[in-house]
């Protein structure tokens, strides 16, 4: 503990700002500061702290931005007041690099998630979950199985399937595939699949059936096709028609 | 230190900048890039690659935070010097502040409390990152709104880190005439202070004005101010390079960037040639 500590305090909670001219003791005993660190803190004129904290939440919100640039702007154009709230009650922990923005769009995703704004925290939840799959370069390490393994060898083969690493399945209450306004997302249970075939390539997007959705979600490395069309509700041919496209597409492979 | 190239007039690497630069390649000697954009992003440090075979690139980070009590994370500096490698950068650099504390992420360079004994131990940091990554390391003056009411000035304070590590100094200049009328103090006082011929690198941005201060915004043109300050600091030491800093507002005319560096080329030229030190 010590000044750094104190002034981050003070730089991201108004609060802990307001105890250094109502009750600097109080401030000091917290931080453990010395009284030459109080005074440094205490000589520095208001103006300064207040651009600073601004400058914070600018950051903050460049940060999620960068993530989720249609919430962002849908946020500070409709709901001025709410992005306010979220920004100055929030405290970021220090995280790895590569994961810039990322905790804070999580917090604000769950934030808009808990409160009576559900087409804004569905296309939130869509942006995230396309910021983390443009970053999936970021976190991956060694090779991926699907490449040593070669291209899928058909439905054909008894090995169970799993999804290609840089899949992800998605459900939405709104039909986020839309887009802005988001206050006009049309209310629609929305299936939506995400894949990043490469890490040179740009993210694809496909909205898929219910049925679709199910199949990918069986396919989890523990079920052959043979088990993933006995499992399915509908007719076995058309089953194993749609694995095979979603091989085709490489959405899936033998695990 | 040794002697550092003479890289002459630069230009911030930026996504919104990429086409136009490859355009200009021909007025612009160098680039600086940051370096958290390329530290463990593969097809982004791929791009590099490719442009550090047209461009001398310096990699300017935001995020090492050496004025933090913990020391800089590992994996940090394991990518950091292996950017710096790949790209064959002739120095690396990051600012004299901290960005975090174990508990909060500012995301902001924040000033440090401008003390000898923090000066000592952040100058000891450097040396250590400087051979950690295996290149010469610069340190930047930041731009501060919370003036703490320190017992060294800010140049006083900078003097005493140079003077107990090896590493040189990146001087904004668009930062320190921020500072200057933020805070009111002169900065040919400021210049007087630092040991200039550790100056190796400068930037030049513009600010922007706000009611209670004027920010450090990098959305304007360098202002007369600014091109003033380089000139009384070119006259009074020789400098390697010159960067022209912009991050927002850009222009729609890149040639307005252009005249830029090429005026801060002309600058740094100015200098009587027998005084220019460097390769
Ligand atoms: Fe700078």
């Amino acid at each position: 503990m010590g000044l750094a500590d104190a002034l981050a305090a003070m730089l991201t909670n108004e609060d802990d700002l307001a105890l250094l001219r109502r009750d600097p003791t109080a401030l000091r005993d917290r931080f453990a500061l010395t009284e030459n660190e109080l005074a440094m803190l205490a000589g520095a004129g208001p103006a300064g702290y207040r651009v600073t904290r601004r400058n914070v939440q600018a950051k903050l919100r460049r940060a999620i931005g960068g993530c989720l640039p249609v919430t962002v702007a849908h946020l500070h154009r409709h709901h001025p007041d709410l992005w306010e709230r979220f920004a100055s009650g929030l405290v970021r922990p220090p995280q790895p690099v590569h994961r810039h923005g990322i905790w804070e769009s999580e917090r604000l995703t769950d934030w808009l998630t808990a409160r009576d704004l559900a087409p804004v925290a569905d296309y939130a939840r869509y942006e995230l979950e396309r910021a983390k799959l443009r970053r999936a370069d970021h976190d991956r390490t060694g090779r991926d199985p699907a490449d040593v393994l070669g291209p899928g060898t058909g439905t054909g083969t008894d090995r169970p399937l799993t999804l290609s690493s840089d899949v992800r399945i998605l459900m939405f209450d709104h039909d986020v595939t839309a887009g802005p306004p988001l206050a006009d997302l049309p209310v629609r249970r929305t299936h939506v699949v995400l894949h990043r075939p490469s890490p040179s390539s740009h993210l694809q997007t496909y909205r898929v059936s219910p049925g679709t959705a199910l199949l990918l979600a069986g396919c989890d490395g523990t079920r052959t096709t043979q088990q993933l069309v006995a499992c399915a509700a509908s007719d076995p041919a058309a089953v194993r028609t749609a694995l095979d496209r979603l091989m085709a597409a490489d959405l899936v492979r033998p695990a | 230190m040794g002697t550092l190239p003479r890289l002459g007039s630069g230009l911030g690497y930026r996504a919104e900048l990429a086409e136009d630069i490859d355009l200009h390649a021909d007025r612009i000697d160098w680039l600086e890039v940051i370096s958290e954009h390329f530290l463990f992003a593969r097809e982004a440090r791929e791009r590099l690659r490719e442009l550090a075979r047209r461009f001398p690139v310096v990699p300017h980070g935001v995020e090492l935070s050496i004025g933090s009590d913990r020391e800089p994370d590992a994996a940090y500096l394991e990518a950091l010097a292996s950017l710096v490698e790949d790209v064959d950068a002739p120095w690396f650099s990051d600012h004299l502040c901290f960005t975090r504390t174990d508990e909060v992420a500012l995301g902001l360079l924040a000033p440090l409390p401008r003390t000898r004994q923090v000066a000592r131990r952040l100058a000891g940091r450097a040396d250590w990152v400087r051979r950690t990554v295996g290149r010469p390391f610069l340190l930047e003056n930041i731009t501060y709104y919370v003036d703490l009411a320190t017992p060294l000035t800010e140049a006083q304070f900078i003097a005493e880190v140079l003077e107990h590590c090896d590493c040189g100094l990146l001087l904004d200049v668009a930062n320190l005439d921020i500072n200057a009328r933020n805070h009111g103090f002169d900065p040919l006082d400021f210049l007087d202070t630092l040991p200039l011929e550790r100056v190796v690198q400068v930037h030049l941005a513009g600010a922007g004005e706000e009611e209670e201060m004027t920010l450090d915004t990098h959305s304007e043109a360098v202002p007369a101010r600014v091109w003033d300050l380089l000139e009384e600091v070119v006259a009074r030491t020789p400098v390697q390079a010159a960067l022209i800093e912009r991050d927002a507002n850009f222009p729609d005319d890149f040639t307005e960037l252009l005249d830029e560096v090429g005026r801060a080329r002309t600058v740094l030229a100015s200098r009587p040639a027998e005084l220019i030190g460097g390769a």
